[in-house]
């Protein structure tokens, strides 16, 4: 059926993402900014 | 040739290797400009100082094509580091840094039009002992003002080659190229290699510490025999072990470490201490000797410049001058700026609407093409009000976002960021905070990330901490989409001008800013005294636009807004739909429009999201918001302009064959209460919006501020202490508002 | 006439030499002196903010924005 199809992929669809989202925040946390001045590094205590 | 000796084998494994440069200047000399110019990297360049603050990595070729590791650096007044954006500089310098290889040589840049103080800094980057390579950039600027420098005359006295550049206008790159390949060169002798020679002075009984360079002279220090030998010995220990090059002068270590940072990346325990020690024992039979070889240095600069600079007599009246006396003006510097402030909202309003329309025409017709073209069911209701839905309700917002970076890249580029810090410096010193607290408050207002990252040139670490604690306080570009939505949804009718839609929105932007002085003021207040600080900021001289700058600029953040909607904001959108459209409930969709329309609410009420955001209806209620609006607050904790996302997908139907798209503040408009009222009433709507100036809501800013701070604790803090804020401030906006009558 | 007076106390315009610096932390008269704020140099208060305060003054061809809390440490003379 059409519409049976149409569920297990949405379905799929979501817990695909929900996945993703999961390893994302397992990996590294890291501040989500690229044009910052190559500013990523630590900085040292001071 | 007969076969090599030992020693040149070395040679030529010197010569094969990458040999790396840094770029060391003061701020706001075209560092980043140069580094772009050699690498074609993009990194961010703006007409103020403190835009760099961490090492940036590239290659490039010389002009034998050779392949040289580039590294542009913060700017620095001084090696003697106050901030952490400076020990950046001198932790690269001496190869402290164990991510960075340690330079071979320095190309070292000067602002030509502000040549005395920028050699300051010469004077003591010559005495590293490193192959040294000086640009005077700028010449441009010295120009104007008239200032004639020898650049021989400049280069025999320093005994460095001098390029003269205006790095801009691409001039004088060939030559810095040539220069760098000379300077990269297995044979390069610096001239300074003569080890520093300490001779009697001439009273005869005390000696001279003095500069090993070619000048001999650059600057003076009367050293008492009876420690002189102590001195010598650091020195040649430190060399010893690598710290520093062979050919440094004989006090520049010491001064490198009299900063006051206690870790000393890389410099052995052993040796710290023995640092220490010569440094008190320096400090007692030379009380000040790091102000007196400050004023020494300036002494030799001076007579330095007497020969190589001619200037006219009295300062020329300059362009920043005449435009200061207007943008400065006691009266017209504040009429300036708020004229100025207005008219970017204006044009953000009126600019970015036609293609704001016609995005979101092409999302409409998009998702009526789905629905027109492919069989009913989960999937197209997925892709239709999920995604679509979603992503487009937030890529519509892109022209505004542009709108927004141009004029934010012009003030920066013209150098009227400056200016305004001036102007507000009055206020800021009035909340207890640092002069230096504007640069990365303002910079707040475009993304509270790089803003947080600025704080570095803050030296007292409670200012810089406050900085941080109220930086996402100025209403970056995520809330724009936010605000524009309430705006169009407070009045949905077209009788309003586009004059006063700029209006409410600067209100509350000007909010925003209230709100983050009082909490500076409060936290100023609570907080344990800690070292005062220095505010004196550099003024920069207005440049013209670089609408190439500029267009990078805008384009950069278009890129990421772009990819930030594909990735996270496309994300939670299939996580908000499935939320909204799970558990299903488990009688079918009845046919009567009527009956649907109930059986629809029923079912987004007890879905996850509904039950989520009845939830927490009853602490929301008193601001004005329903569960509705409940869900877009949960969700958005992640990103504050998804609120935009979720009402679409909220509000979302589907198709009912009737195929004129409503707009969303329509839907909005037409909302009610259980009871019949309205909720998107004007009060709710602007309770709304002062909930978003003040909330936290934006997960970049918490990771950057854990970073920054070493620990979750002020994050913590700051999302607890901005939530309540903002549940305040919206208590007291919806509450107030319906006791005058609103 | 010499006259020995605050930098905070000059008009906007005026100049003079810089004396001495007197600020409460030595690591701030550090980075002064480092700025090239040494005694002897000559200095001139450029204009007051519109408001105010701070002032900008020009010191070795360069222009330097400084509140008048700081400025009050500096010591000039006039001539
Ligand atoms: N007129 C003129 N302007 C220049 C020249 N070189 C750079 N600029 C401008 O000077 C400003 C500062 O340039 P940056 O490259 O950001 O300076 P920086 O040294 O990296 O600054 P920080 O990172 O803050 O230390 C920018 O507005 C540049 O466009 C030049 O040769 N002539
Ligand atoms: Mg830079």
């Amino acid at each position: 059926m059409n519409t049976d199809w149409q569920t297990w992929t949405a379905l799929g669809v979501v817990i695909v993402t929900a996945g993703l989202f999961v390893l994302r925040a397992m990996r590294k946390k890291k501040g989500g900014c690229s044009s910052c001045g190559g500013a990523n590094a630590p900085i040292p205590k001071h | 040739m007969p076969a090599a000796a030992p020693a040149s084998d070395l040679r030529t494994d010197k010569a094969t290797r990458e040999s790396v440069f840094a770029l060391v200047g003061n701020p706001n000399c075209g560092k980043s400009t140069i580094f772009n110019a050699l690498t074609g990297l993009k990194q961010k360049v703006a007409n103020y100082p403190g835009v760099t603050v961490e090492k940036r990595e590239g290659t490039c070729f010389n002009q034998h094509g050779k392949r040289i590791h580039l590294i542009d650096l913060p700017g620095t007044y001084s090696l003697n580091v106050h901030s952490p954006d400076e020990a950046v500089v001198r932790d690269v310098l001496l190869g402290r840094r164990a991510d960075t290889p340690r330079p071979d040589a320095v190309i070292l840049i000067t602002d030509a039009s502000n040549i005395e103080r920028n050699l300051y800094l010469a004077t003591q980057v010559l005495e590293l002992g490193l192959p040294t390579l000086l640009v005077l950039n700028m010449t441009d600027v010295a120009e104007a003002k008239q200032w004639r420098i020898d650049v021989g005359k400049l280069s025999q006295r320093l005994g460095v080659s001098v390029v003269p550049m205006q790095a801009t206008f691409g001039k004088g790159l060939v030559e810095l190229k040539a220069a760098m390949s000379k300077l990269g060169s297995a044979d390069f002798q610096p001239v300074s290699s003569n080890v520093h020679p300490a001779r009697p002075s001439a009273s005869g009984n005390e000696l001279e510490a003095r500069s090993p360079s070619q000048a001999g002279s650059l600057c003076h220090l009367p050293i008492p025999p009876d420690i002189l030998g102590g001195l010598q010995q650091t020195r040649a220990d430190l060399i010893r072990s690598g710290t520093v090059s062979e050919n440094v002068s004989l006090l520049e270590p010491l001064y490198l470490i009299s900063d006051h940072d206690p870790a000393h990346y890389g410099i052995e325990d052993s040796l710290v201490n023995r640092l220490a020690a010569a440094h008190d024992v320096l400090e007692k039979k030379l009380p000040g000797w790091e102000d007196r070889l400050a004023a020494s240095r300036y002494e030799a600069v001076e007579k330095l410049l007497l020969d190589v600079l001619r200037r006219p007599e009295r300062d020329e009246s300059t362009t920043t001058d005449r435009l200061d006396s207007v943008f400065l003006h006691p009266i017209w510097g504040g009429v300036c700026m708020a004229a100025i402030m207005l008219a970017v909202f204006y044009m953000i309003f009126s600019v970015a609407e036609g293609p704001m329309d016609w995005i979101d025409k092409i999302t409409g017709s998009t998702s009526g093409w789905i629905e027109a073209n492919m069989p009913a069911g989960d999937l197209r209701d997925l892709i239709a009000n999920g995604i679509i839905v979603g992503v487009g309700g937030i890529v519509k917002f892109l022209p505004q976002i542009l709108m927004l970076f141009f004029l934010i890249g012009m003030m920066e580029d013209t150098g009227y960021m400056a200016r305004v810090a001036f102007i507000m410096d009055k206020f800021m010193g009035r909340v207890g905070l640092n002069g230096r607290s504007f640069v990365p408050f303002f910079s707040s207002y475009a993304c509270a990330v790089p803003g947080i990252m600025a704080t570095r040139t803050i030296a007292s670490p409670k200012d810089r901490l406050i900085t941080i604690l109220i930086a996402p306080l100025a209403s970056c570009s995520a809330r724009l989409p936010v605000y524009t939505l309430m705006i169009a949804a407070m009045f949905p009718a077209n009788g309003v001008s586009t004059l006063q839609k700029a209006s409410l929105m600067l209100s509350m932007y000007v909010l925003g800013t209230g709100g983050a002085f009082a909490f500076a003021w409060l936290f100023n207040s609570t907080m344990a005294k800690g070292r005062s600080s220095l505010m004196v900021l550099e003024m920069p001289t207005y440049k013209r636009p670089s609408l190439r700058h500029v267009a990078r600029y805008m384009l950069e953040r278009a890129k990421m807004f772009l990819v930030r909607a594909g990735t996270v904001i496309l994300g939670l959108s299939i996580l908000l739909w499935a939320a909204k459209t799970y558990p299903k409930p488990g009688t079918p969709e009845p046919a009567d429009t009527a009956a649907k329309v109930a059986y629809r609410s029923s079912q987004l009420s007890h879905s996850f999201a509904g039950r989520a955001g009845h939830f927490i209806e009853p602490v929301i209620k008193p601001l004005g918001f329903d569960w509705k609006i409940g869900i877009g607050l949960i969700s958005s904790f992640a990103a504050r302009e998804f609120f935009v996302s979720t009402m679409g997908i909220i509000y979302a139907v589907e198709d009912d064959g009737d195929d004129n798209v409503e707009p969303l503040k329509q839907k909005l408009a037409e909302d009610r209460w259980p009871d019949g009222r309205p909720i998107f009433t004007p009060l709710a709507c602007l309770s709304l919006m002062v909930f978003y100036v003040f909330a936290m809501q934006c997960l970049s800013t918490v990771a950057v501020v854990k970073r920054e701070t070493n620990g979750w604790k002020w994050p913590i803090f700051q999302i607890a202490y901005m939530t309540a804020a903002a549940w305040l401030a919206s208590f007291v906006v919806y509450q107030g508002g319906r006791l005058l009558g609103f | 006439m010499a006259a020995a007076l605050l930098l905070s106390d000059l008009a906007a315009g005026a100049g003079g030499v810089i004396s001495d610096i007197l600020l409460g932390h030595d690591e701030h008269i550090t980075r002064l002196r480092e700025l090239g704020l040494v005694p002897g140099t000559r200095i001139r208060v450029v204009r007051r903010a519109p408001l105010g305060d701070p002032i900008e003054v020009s010191v070795r061809g360069s222009r330097l924005a400084m509140r008048r809390s700081e400025a009050r440490h500096i010591h000039i003379t006039t001539e």
